[in-house]
């Protein structure tokens, strides 16, 4: 089974196509360009470097956030055509997972992403060679409160991306960025997707409606 | 016998997700539009963040209500089109993105268009452009006159310096209690009012094609709050009417100067204030009397929808005007800048 995986969901862009689980071909890139710009360009690029056929895909695996709302949108909307378009399965994973994932380790894993004002989007996984465990499912927290979660777990891990900005005050953590190719192995961290109702999972309403639903809380 | 060009075009640049097919620039065989106004509403406009998450949740399905309506497979596509800019950035990145996949999986070639040009072109879907023409393009995002002695070739004559007329529209409606869009409920109250308030004309500097529509704004708004203070009731009626007068006046004055300077064939209005009443009534006065062939599309190519990208597209297909997988979306582009 062939899988095209895409992450966009922060500055790092990660695409790569798997051959049961196995790496064909990838690119990760760290580079300051932006995601709408490059995304379609490099998934060309990589078939060309598989030497595949895009139609020879069976599946398309995206991370489907938390994350920046534009960079997730934009990895969420061309693995949607894309699957709609070439008519193969759609699945989705935790772009906190990813990170976890990406380390290619087994240990308990805080993977975090900046959520502003001392906030983080964040998990808490335990991740053993073929499966893994989520300890604390992805959410939008003070950045304190989910190290206080942390206190009762064994020697875990804060995975943070040292060139993304970090409003929280990091502390010790492993600087890591994200590899999609590694998580396809752990298939209970794949949710099947329906084309059509795939969205990103942003953890977080808008600014506007939070506010709207404020003004209007009955 | 030259072959059919057909192209699928996507236009996501505000607040309406849409998809369409047109065949050789002028033949709609489908055209699917989701506006997003009733979600908009609740804040008194388009909010960003709120549009660009609406068009991820439509986009696939638009796709495919507009090849089911077509009745047609991929393979009979000749070409990809989408709005590249100007607009809401990541309002526009959703439509790019969802465009380069589908280009992408089926070998197509991509072929990017501009907003404004979709709307001048828009007019194609019903009628043949004739040059040299004149077009006053006014929406919720542009108010624009740009003359075009011939396809493709766009110089922009004026613009606002400020407010786009349809921001106007929205923000004195808000003050005299009339919903989102502000355009319509505008246009219909003044019809039972007069224009008694004789709200300032902004014509700015002589000759000057350009707009500036927040100075009146806020002399209807400056006025409000006076009579408010000296607890006088406003007949609003009245405001919406001397406020649509104003810019009547103004847009007409301008475009019938502009008409005038330009020995043209045609003047075309677009976007979706041209639906306003007020305004075609006064346009259509003025070029019957010179004599001025007017061109206004009809209300559902006036507002934003991918026909009129296509229609727009099918000229650039024919100049091999076409973008590589690294098109990204760009919230301001100048429309002279396609020029051939």
């Amino acid at each position: 089974m062939i899988s095209l995986l895409i992450d966009t969901s922060n500055r790092p862009l990660s695409i790569a196509l798997n051959r049961d689980d196995a790496l064909i071909a990838e690119i990760n890139a760290t580079v300051k360009k932006t995601h709408s710009g490059t995304i379609m360009d490099y998934v060309d690029k990589l078939f060309k470097i598989a030497d595949i056929d895009k139609k020879k895909i069976d599946r398309i695996i995206v991370a489907r956030g938390p994350g920046s709302y534009t960079g997730v949108r934009i990895g969420v909307t061309a693995a949607k055509t894309l699957a709609f378009s070439l008519g193969v399965e759609l699945y989705s994973v935790s772009s906190l997972f990813v990170i976890a994932a990406s380390t290619g380790r087994e240990g308990i894993f805080a993977p975090v992403f900046d959520g502003r004002r001392g906030n983080v989007f964040g998990a808490v996984y335990q991740i053993k060679e073929d499966c893994y465990e989520i300890l604390v499912e992805p959410q939008y927290m003070s950045f304190d409160a989910l190290k206080g979660k942390l206190k009762s777990f064994n020697s875990p891990e804060v995975l943070l991306d040292r060139d993304e900005k970090f409003s929280a005050g990091a502390g010790e953590f492993t600087h890591t960025v994200p590899r999609i190719t590694a998580v396809e192995k752990y298939r209970a961290a794949l949710k099947s997707e329906g084309v059509h109702q795939l969205v990103p999972e942003y953890l977080r309403v808008s600014e506007a409606e939070r506010n709207w639903l404020e003004k209007n809380r009955l | 016998m030259t072959e059919d060009v057909i192209i699928l075009s996507i236009e996501t640049s505000c607040d309406e997700t849409a998809c369409s097919i047109v065949r050789n620039g002028n033949d709609i065989l489908s055209n699917v539009v989701i506006s997003q106004i009733e979600s908009h509403k609740r804040f008194g406009g388009v909010v960003p963040e709120v549009a660009s998450r609406h068009h991820v949740e439509s986009i696939t399905m638009v796709i495919e209500e507009t090849m089911a309506q077509a009745d047609l497979k991929p393979a009979d596509l000749t070409a990809v089109a989408v709005t590249e800019g100007p607009g809401l950035i990541g309002a526009l990145l959703v439509g790019i993105n969802a465009a380069k996949a589908f280009s992408f999986a089926h070998d197509l070639p991509l072929i990017p268009v501009h907003h404004i040009a979709g709307h001048i072109y828009a007019n194609q879907l019903e009628e043949e452009l004739k040059f040299p023409l004149v077009a006053l393009i006014v929406s919720g995002g542009h108010t624009e006159l740009i003359y075009m002695k011939d396809h493709l070739s766009f110089e922009v004559m004026g613009e606002t310096r400020d407010d786009a007329v349809g921001e106007s529209y929205d923000k004195v409606a808000r003050v005299i209690g009339l919903p989102y869009p502000g355009g319509p409920y505008i246009d219909r109250l003044s019809s039972e009012g007069e224009d008694t308030f004789n709200f300032p004309r902004p014509y700015l500097e002589p000759g000057s094609y350009d707009f500036s529509f927040s100075g009146l704004k806020s002399s209807v708004i400056n006025t409000l709050h006076n009579y408010k203070q000296k607890d006088i009731e406003v007949n609003t009626a009245d405001v919406a009417q001397s406020f649509q007068q104003s810019v009547v006046d103004v847009l007409t004055k301008k475009t019938m100067d502009a008409v005038a300077g330009c020995d043209v064939n045609q003047l075309i209005v677009a976007g979706g204030v041209a639906a306003n009443k007020g305004l075609r009534s006064k346009f259509e006065e003025l070029c019957d009397v010179k004599n001025i062939q007017l061109s206004i599309p009809a209300l559902k190519y006036c507002t934003d929808n991918a026909a009129m990208i296509g229609a727009a597209a099918y000229h650039l297909y024919k100049k091999k005007h076409f973008a590589a997988l690294d098109l990204n979306g760009r919230n301001y582009i100048d429309i002279e800048e396609i020029a051939y």
